[in-house]
């Protein structure tokens, strides 16, 4: 093997793509288009928009075919971009799992992130190319006059950015080979994304209400794309960091990365919140914040809790404050937990400070109200601690069934409903708003509940971090003399 | 003295109660290859797999010419070359792309990989194959391919796990044969197999696994003349009819064990070296009315040392 050979001899392939490309990207270009699905869908898109401008042709012009024109090219690119390609990522790295070349690709200079990132970009590209060959259509429909090309544009644009961010989602959660967890999110995204494509397929109302969401004519316009724009770029990276914790290796810190970035988004939306401060209402800040809480609760707390010498090393070796640092970003659900607090905390105090006074009931609940029903399945998780591997499909079924007895409570007539059940049942404060707004109660108690369970079941979770985290500091001074042992700890 | 190319400390992995690896401790010195024999569920994969650093240890530690598997898993990635015992091929890849990929994410670029990919191609016979779909592909050639692939790298250390499992005998042969080759380059090769006399040909040293634990640990023939040896002479009986017959009046002679049917008779052990006492038990078979054909005395192999071992520890389980 290690013996010189000559310059290899021609095989077709060699020089296709460049060596700068990511090798993910590389490999599942190769395969993906190649594949029947990407065919099928390439040339059957064009065939169909091909037939329908052939014939609206032959019925004459007008503005209104116009925008039937608009309308049905969108359809057909969101019908593509929001459910075909998603959809292929479903299966993209539970295959690699299944067929355990997961392994083999790790084994290479590929870490996690680039395996599950490379998976992506694959399907994004592809995605992009079908997006450029809507460009011929988009020039025809031009000649029908009535076109508004920057919003028209900007749509399509925001169709390929959802897309960008609906197949982050499918390809993070494929990581999770849990085919229920899979199963759930084509359940709940299909008829959506139907309806939607439907909408834009056999009318035009929809199109043309988002094509004034569009048109960028006043400096407000800007909020709903920025949003969109936001939403799915910060999804995308989500789901894929997701993902990539499920695959990585114990000597892997992903953790610290992430919360990292969720604090800091959330930290962006309040300060932009407080910016334009006259021009927009803070609840919105609250409510945006509170939705990436959720989000890096689902993510937190399905974590895996074993520590290795590696990844909490570089916490040790900075001192006190490093150490401390450590006790709210190292990985694990426990850490996880304590991160979930001081974010819930922060958010609390910002909507105590900045809410006008009539709206502080409501808000002053939703922080404690989503940390303590996003933390309400830690005795299952404590229970399952050591058996499970993977914790993120335990933590999303207990998740649902915690949803489902929600609706059911929800469903019961308000006259008989004790309100004080709505509080202790997690998601219920979603009921608190109906609750103030019928009864003008004060909610304190329902918050007093929540910090209540919340410290305890803190108080539990910090106990196993704070005795491993002491004991592995005690094994780094150790590791200084060459006396420590290099095994994982479960915490 | 140089560090060993694989050191196993107190390895320990549980999967809940299971204990999979329940305190294993061995060396592999650079170089020299080693087998690693075990019943199915003996623990054979998961060690593998912590050496490969698929896995990680509840307990103990693992090093690789130096490196811990756990705290440096990337300069053992570097180091090792992993065949498992199964592997999917990708869908729509050629043998050249897929080799290209794995050369893509090895780092290599270029010439450097066009290099690498067709060194690896010519010697594992596979470049008349390189436009091949690599799911297409036979059992035998497929292993070729997982061969070549682990060897990109040019590593130090190969880990092989069951590489000629479901290998017809023509491919077993060549691949022993690659493998041979591998381990004069001075390659350390750590290779678990279930056909034991080929293990026994290629392999320095023999690491017998049972239950997570390892029960002997030396070369093929410690195994087959150590203490672990139950004694006595082997002989095949040919016979005419049921070879059960022989089972039954082997039950009722203190010093005679049946081992196993065959085509046209048994396996017997005869619990004595003494020539004395051999031709006695053989005159008494003749004697019993059993229809025997002939007499052949048998050399102990590594799967009679290895049915022993397991013999002696049931054995000793019972007993305790």
């Amino acid at each position: 093997m290690s013996s010189p050979s000559t310059e290899p001899k021609g095989v077709s392939g060699e020089s296709d793509f460049p060596d700068w490309l990511s090798p993910m990207l590389v490999k599942e270009l190769r395969q993906g288009m190649r594949t029947n699905t990407f065919a099928s869908v390439f040339i059957g898109v064009q065939a169909l928009l091909t037939l329908f401008l052939f014939m609206t042709f032959l019925s004459g012009g007008g503005a209104l075919t116009g925008d039937r024109i608009s309308s049905f090219i969108l359809g057909f690119f969101a019908l593509v971009a929001l459910i075909i390609q998603p959809l292929r990522g479903l299966s993209a790295v539970s295959n690699e799992v299944k067929e355990q070349t997961i392994d083999l690709m790790q084994l290479t200079r590929l870490n996690s992130w680039r395996i599950v990132s490379g998976k992506w970009s694959s399907l994004v590209i592809q995605t992009g190319l079908v997006l450029t060959t809507m460009i011929p259509y988009l020039v025809m429909r031009y000649y029908f006059s009535g076109m508004q090309p920057l919003a028209e544009l900007s749509l399509l644009f925001a169709v390929f950015v959802l897309s960008v961010g609906f197949t982050g989602l499918t390809v993070g959660l494929s990581a999770t080979q849990s085919a229920a967890v899979r199963g759930l999110v084509v359940l709940a995204a299909m008829p959506l994304g139907f309806a939607v494509i439907a909408g834009f397929i056999f009318t035009t109302d929809l199109h043309r209400g988002l094509l004034r969401d569009f048109d960028f004519s006043s400096a407000r316009d800007f909020a709903f794309p920025g949003l969109v724009l936001g939403a799915a770029l910060y999804g995308c990276y989500y789901f894929l960091e997701l993902g990539t914790t499920q695959i990585s290796s114990l000597s892997e810190n992903r953790s610290t990365k992430k919360r990292l970035i969720g604090f800091a988004l959330i930290l962006v939306i309040q300060f932009a919140f407080l910016l334009f401060a006259d021009k927009v209402d803070q609840v919105g800040a609250v409510l945006l914040s509170v939705c990436v809480l959720a989000a890096l609760g689902f993510d937190c707390l399905s974590e895996r809790a074993q520590l290795t010498r590696k990844v909490s090393e570089p916490f040790h070796k900075k001192g006190p404050l490093g150490r401390l640092a450590g006790v709210f970003l190292l990985p694990g659900w426990h850490t996880g937990a304590l991160f979930l607090t001081v974010v819930a905390l922060e958010i609390y105090f910002f909507s105590l400070f900045t809410q006008p006074s009539s709206d502080w009931d409501e808000m002053s609940f939703l922080p404690s109200g989503v940390l303590y029903s996003l933390l309400a399945p830690l005795p299952v998780l404590y229970l399952f601690r050591r058996k499970v591997k993977n914790r993120l499909p335990i933590y999303i079924s207990a998740q649902v069934v915690l949803g489902i007895l929600f609706t059911l409570t929800m469903n019961i007539d308000t006259r008989s409903r004790l309100d004080e059940v709505i509080a202790v049942i997690p998601w219920g404060f979603f009921g608190l708003f109906e609750y103030s707004y019928q009864k003008s109660a004060d909610a304190s108690s329902f918050i007093a509940w929540h910090w209540g369970y919340l410290v305890t079941g803190l108080l539990l979770s910090a106990l196993p971090v704070l005795f491993t985290f002491r004991r592995q500091s005690r094994e780094l001074s150790q590791a200084e003399t060459g006396l420590a042992p290099d095994e994982p700890t479960d915490v | 003295m140089s560090t060993p190319a694989i050191s196993v400390k107190k390895l320990y992995r549980y999967f809940d109660k299971l204990k999979a690896v329940d305190g294993m401790s061995f060396d592999v010195p650079a170089g020299s290859v080693c087998g690693f024999i075990g019943a199915n569920g003996a623990g054979k994969t998961t060690t593998m797999r912590i050496l490969a650093s698929l896995d990680y240890p509840t307990m103990g530690s693992v090093e690789i010419c130096g490196f811990d598997v756990t705290e440096d898993p990337r300069e053992v990635r570097n180091l090792i070359g992993w065949m498992p015992d199964h592997f999917g091929n990708y869908d729509h890849m050629t043998v050249h792309e897929y080799l290209d990929f794995y050369a893509r994410a090895l780092g290599y670029s270029g010439a450097e990989r066009r290099r690498r990919v067709q060194d690896v191609m010519d010697f594992t016979d596979l470049s008349p194959l390189a436009e091949r779909l690599s799911n297409k592909m036979s059992k035998g050639m497929t292993q070729r391919l997982g061969l070549a692939r682990s060897l990109i790298h040019d590593p130090q250390v190969m880990i092989m796990d069951e590489p000629a499992a479901g290998l017809d005998p023509k491919a077993r042969v060549e691949l022993k044969h690659l493998i041979r080759v591998l381990a004069d380059e001075g390659k350390t090769v750590f290779i678990s197999s279930h056909i034991l006399s080929e293990l026994g040909e290629m392999c320095d040293t023999l690491l017998f696994v049972n239950a997570g634990r390892i029960v002997h640990h030396g070369s093929a023939e410690s195994l087959l003349h150590g203490p672990d040896a139950l004694g006595g002479t082997l002989f095949h009986v040919g016979l005419i009819g049921d070879p059960l017959a022989l089972s039954d009046w082997a039950v009722l002679q203190p010093n005679v064990e049946f081992l196993e049917t065959r085509k046209t008779g048994a396996r017997v052990r005869i619990s004595s070296d003494e020539p004395e006492v051999i031709a006695g038990v053989l005159a008494q078979m003749l004697n019993s009315g059993l229809k025997v054909t002939e007499f052949r005395k048998e050399e102990r192999n590594l799967e009679d040392a290895f049915i022993d071992m397991l013999g002696k520890l049931e054995g000793t389980a019972a007993a305790s």
